[in-house]
């Protein structure tokens, strides 16, 4: 787990995180959205352990990120916005140095080049390939040493929507392997393809969202209720199955446990006495989340 | 450290680029052309083959090694910030000794296969020479000129990059052109200070604890410097690559500055007629007594700390928030925090106070007359108690002035502001005075021996200014 404790970061007079706390669970893929200037990429760096905080910590599996960053390297793969790669290298050339860098077997080297689709690049100069290609292999570059997490700073940015679908699976491949992503990013709509959970941050601060993102393979779902008695709702049990609930007039949204099913929360809600006019699935987008956010903060 | 050199990921990848099969085979198309040329054309009968090759081996070898090898070492770094891969590397894991390594040898790798191979020719003609071993300890000393111009070039850039917090997340440029021009004049007039000192030699001008200055002392003090700025490197880079360093290195080797040159006597000398006719050359330092020789040694030790600490100050550049933090532990009087956060400028600043402490020591014990015989430009620093409290007083006002400039001014380019204000204060104001024969007002900004108490005054008074102005930013009250 990543865990992030009172975090601030000063450039000169600016404060770019200002007493930050999160939790990034295992198992996830963590969008981090906000506006130009949030703190998203000093964030990053602080979580990749290339920044020093001001004040607070970064614990990456309990370990501190100021106190032992190369462990933390060990742990961690990056990959910053321009995605940092050698244009003159091979795309073999340039995955085989970090495989020494990191000290792993080079057999290595062909198992990343697989898992990321350019195998019939392999002999290809990386300044010839196009950007969806340039990103695959920054990715390779960040996952030789197997990490436990991955960060990745705007990865989508530039990339054509075929790119974009392909960069979605393989997310979700690299998450079905163990892997943690954290991704920020500019394009909301990306984001619902496979994000988890959502970080939503402004001005250096944590925008407090109560949102957390149920994924299906395709679609984020909340489910929505409408009556005239809504006021009912407010004073619900902790146990109760109904989670993250908003109460607007005479909609009311939320999400479900996971052991309850759609048709045990309606029986739920006609036993509190609900006058139920209409009951059903509410798809929502990361980008309603995030604009629901921002605009409560 | 040996197998770092042989297994170093840094290296390969420089190699991958730097010895692609079409770049070599053009560098050595271009030197077989240039040697076969030179031979074939130049040969006379005053100029034999073997001095064509080596009258060409030379300037080949400067050209590809300190000059282009130099370029090349100081966009060693500047370039993985620039073009992003930085962030990469410093997460890779590599030691700090197999990354100095690979940074010292890796961008230069074709430039050093050039220059090797000139110097091979080099040597081959110097066979031939009437004085073999000399022709051959000279081609050592380049190759060691040409390896400190490689290492020194990585080193200046890597000064300005390190403890900077941003520089690897900024969005602006690194441009390493001043550090490698920078460079190329250090090691230009230190060459040619060093074959200048062959040419005299035989007049027994440069004396090191008594010894003789010749091929042997040069050489093996190269060696030294290279270790020495390789060190360097390597102390930058752990801290790029976040080891913890101490003060323990380079208080080594300011300690190494202290025991180097104090083992330098200039024995300087002038022309005077002799017989009426002829000049003779008429040597000073035989007249020196102990306490005359150990004065001007300390001096010149002091300017060195002197020149140091001001490179430092221009050169070393800690985040704001390091050199906050910085400050809040010597008001606290964290010692042991000190140790490791301290900027490099504040131990040479203080070792040339104490320098300065001892020689004002030495004239309170009534050594006056001896400490009064010597030469300008000594004798701008030293020559009197008050030159010597300009001399601290001009430090002060810079070390306080360069952190304000450095970390308040709203200019962007802040080596520009440096310039700026250096060469206002060491150069056109004060000049401007001594060309029109204001010598009162000169000293008003240079420590003089004919003006030493209104220097003190005067750099006294900036000095205290200086430092004014410095705490109305970085006070106690600061927030």
């Amino acid at each position: 787990m990543i865990e992030i404790n009172n975090l601030s970061f000063k450039f000169g007079t600016h404060q770019a995180l200002n007493e930050l706390s999160v939790c990034i669970p295992d198992g996830s893929i963590t969008a981090l959205v906000g506006p130009n200037g949030a703190g998203k990429t000093t964030l990053m760096r602080c979580m990749a352990a290339l920044a020093h905080p001001g004040s607070g910590q970064v614990l990456i599996d309990g370990i501190d990120t100021t106190v032992d960053p190369h462990a933390c390297h060990r742990l961690i793969g990056f990959l910053a916005d321009n995605f940092g790669l050698y244009e003159q290298l091979t795309v073999e050339q340039s995955i085989s140095y970090f495989a020494v860098a990191h000290q792993v077997d080079a057999q290595r080297v062909d198992e990343v080049i697989k898992q990321v689709n350019l195998s019939n690049k392999k002999q290809e100069l990386i300044k010839n390939l196009s950007r969806g290609m340039r990103q695959r292999v920054g990715i390779a570059q960040a996952i030789i040493h197997l990490p436990k997490y991955l960060i990745l700073d705007e990865p989508a940015s530039g990339l054509d929507p075929d790119a974009r679908i392909q960069l979605a699976e393989l997310f979700k491949d690299l998450r079905q392997a163990g892997i943690t992503l954290l991704v920020s990013s500019h394009i909301l709509a990306e984001l619902d393809q496979y994000a988890t959970n959502l970080i939503v941050l402004k001005e250096g601060k944590l925008v407090e969202t109560d949102f957390n993102l149920q994924h299906t393979s395709e679609n984020l779902i909340a489910y929505f209720v409408e009556a005239n008695n809504l006021y009912l709702l407010e004073n619900l049990p902790e146990d109760a199955p109904l989670k993250q609930l908003t109460i607007a007039s005479e909609l009311a949204t939320f999400i479900l446990d996971d052991y309850c099913a759609p048709h045990q929360a309606l029986q739920y809600l006609l036993a509190m006495g609900l006058q139920v006019n209409a009951f059903g699935k509410h798809s929502i987008n990361i980008q309603d989340a995030y604009l629901k956010t921002i605009k409560n903060a | 450290m040996l197998l770092d050199l042989f297994k170093n990921p840094e290296l390969q990848r420089n190699a991958w680029i730097e010895l692609r099969p079409n770049r070599v085979l053009a560098l050595f198309g271009i030197l077989a052309f240039a040697f076969i040329f030179s031979a074939s054309v130049f040969p006379n009968e005053y100029l034999q083959l073997h001095e064509v090759m080596i009258n060409l081996a030379l300037p080949i070898f400067y050209l590809l090694v300190a000059v282009w090898g130099s370029k090349n070492a100081a966009d060693a770094v500047a370039d993985e910030i620039n073009q992003k891969t930085w962030d990469r590397q410093r997460m890779t894991g590599q030691r700090p000794w197999t990354l100095t390594f690979g940074k010292i040898f890796g961008p230069t790798l074709l430039q050093w296969l050039g220059g090797v191979s000139a110097m091979g020719i080099y040597f081959c003609a110097a066979l031939f020479t009437e004085n073999v071993q000399e022709t051959m300890a000279q081609g050592f000393v380049h190759i060691c000129i040409g390896l400190l111009a490689n290492v020194l070039a990585l080193l200046f850039s890597l000064l300005s990059i390190t403890g900077n917090a941003q520089s690897s997340f900024s969005h602006s440029k690194i441009n390493t052109n001043f550090f490698f021009i920078l460079t190329l004049i250090i090691i230009g007039y230190f060459g040619a200070y060093v074959f200048s000192m062959f040419r005299i030699f035989q007049w027994n001008t440069l004396s090191w604890y008594g010894m003789k200055w010749g091929y042997l002392l040069t050489s093996c003090s190269l060696l030294t410097f290279i270790v020495w700025s390789i060190i360097g490197v390597h102390q930058n880079l752990r801290t790029e690559l976040q080891y913890k360093n101490n003060m323990g290195m380079w208080l080594a080797f300011l300690g190494f500055i202290v025991l180097f040159f104090l083992g330098f006597v200039v024995n300087e000398f002038r022309y005077e007629y002799a017989d009426g006719e002829s000049y003779q050359r008429v040597f000073r330092a035989p007249s020196y007594n102990q306490i005359t020789s150990s004065y001007i040694r300390l001096i010149s030790v002091s300017l060195v700390f002197f020149c140091i600490t001001q490179f430092l100050l221009v050169f070393e550049r800690k985040s704001l928030t390091d050199y906050r933090h910085f400050l809040q532990l010597l008001r606290n009087r964290k010692l042991k925090a000190l140790w490791v956060e301290a900027p490099l400028w504040l131990s040479s600043a203080l070792f040339m106070s104490v320098l300065v402490g001892i020689m004002l020591v030495m004239k309170g014990m009534g050594f006056d007359e001896e400490t009064k015989r010597i030469d300008a430009p000594l004798s701008y620093f030293g020559a009197n108690p008050y030159n010597l409290a300009a001399f601290l007083f001009l430090l002060l006002r810079d070390i306080y002035m360069t952190r304000f400039l450095l970390y308040k001014s709203t200019f962007k380019n802040t080596l520009m502001v440096f310039v700026v204000y250096y060469a206002l204060l060491y150069w056109v104001i004060p000049f401007s005075f001594e060309i029109n024969h204001r010598s009162e007002l000169f000293a008003l900004f240079w420590p003089t021996q004919e003006h030493a108490m209104t220097s003190a005054q005067s750099l006294g008074i900036q000095a205290l200014a200086a430092w004014l102005l410095h705490r109305s930013v970085f006070g106690p009250k600061e927030k």
